[in-house]
């Protein structure tokens, strides 16, 4: 099973600053093996941040994305002890779910 | 993609806790569902015929990306920004800050224009996210980097030249 996503959300000045890094290959496709063999596409390709069940974010992503994605964003609604939540599916098929408490 | 192959949640995570709100994300991250959510923007719709995300993201020039995606000639994103390296020495890690300070954003699509798929990513803005993102993205070669966002409906853009080093896409 897939690495957890590691989540910071800090509180300050009414402003929630996220950060996350998932853990992911993220193999783009345009790869090759040591023989010259293509080494096939996988990678997340949908993910949706959620506060507090809500969905805020929902993102869409090709093979461009680099490896153990990191992204990073504010929130102007979220408050200390609101829950952050990050779920990911993959090209395969595979998916995470993490939340954190907005601190 | 049925609930049935989501699996079993994180370990640290109290399962009873996480079903309601899965179920609600459920509704938004199956691959079906997503496409819902783009097109109930409108965004696979428009004045251009509507197609699938799959589609914009398999095009191999910019031009069919943004044709796939239904933007037709997006206007001058002043209020827009794109935060980059003027040299990216790593092409397969190229930190990008997306900003758009058009009211009303609800869409931003990124473009790497000389990647071998230029669509990179499409995100959907909902109530309490300011429209900014920090993101890493791989860029094979030395190339435009596109920004397109939708705010009421219509689409600005803003473009910005990054060169990269060593390529990083294969």
């Amino acid at each position: 099973m897939a690495e957890p996503t590691r989540i910071r959300a800090t509180f300050k000045d009414g402003v929630t600053d996220v950060r996350m890094r998932m853990s992911h290959e993220m193999e783009s496709g345009q790869r090759k093996d040591p023989s010259g063999k293509p080494i096939p596409a996988w990678y997340i390709a949908e993910v949706t941040i959620s506060l507090n069940a809500k969905p805020v974010l929902v993102a869409r992503w090709g093979a461009a994305v680099s490896k153990n994605p990191y992204l990073r964003f504010r929130l102007t609604t979220a408050k200390p002890g609101d829950k952050l939540s990050v779920a990911w599916t993959d090209t395969r098929g595979a998916h995470r779910f993490d939340e954190a408490a907005v601190s | 993609m049925s609930a049935r192959k989501f699996g079993t949640p994180a370990a640290h995570v109290n399962r009873a806790r996480v079903d309601s709100q899965r179920r609600a994300q459920l509704r938004t991250i199956g691959g079906t569902g997503l496409y819902g959510a783009l097109a109930s923007l409108g965004l696979f719709g428009g004045t251009s015929a509507a197609q699938s995300p799959d589609t914009a993201f398999r095009a191999k020039s910019l031009g069919d990306a943004l044709k796939a995606l239904g933007i037709g000639s997006p206007a001058d994103g002043a209020a827009m920004s794109i935060v980059a390296p003027d040299v990216a020495e790593n092409g397969a890690i190229v930190e990008l800050t997306l900003r758009s300070a058009l009211p009303r954003t609800d869409l931003m699509a990124l473009l790497l224009e000389r990647n071998p798929f230029p669509l990179a990513a499409v995100y959907s803005f909902h109530e309490g996210m300011e429209t900014e993102i920090t993101m890493n993205v791989k860029m094979a070669e030395s190339s435009s980097v596109v920004l397109v966002a939708r705010a009421e409906g219509r689409y600005y853009a803003v473009r910005r030249q990054v060169a990269v080093t060593l390529g990083g896409c294969g």
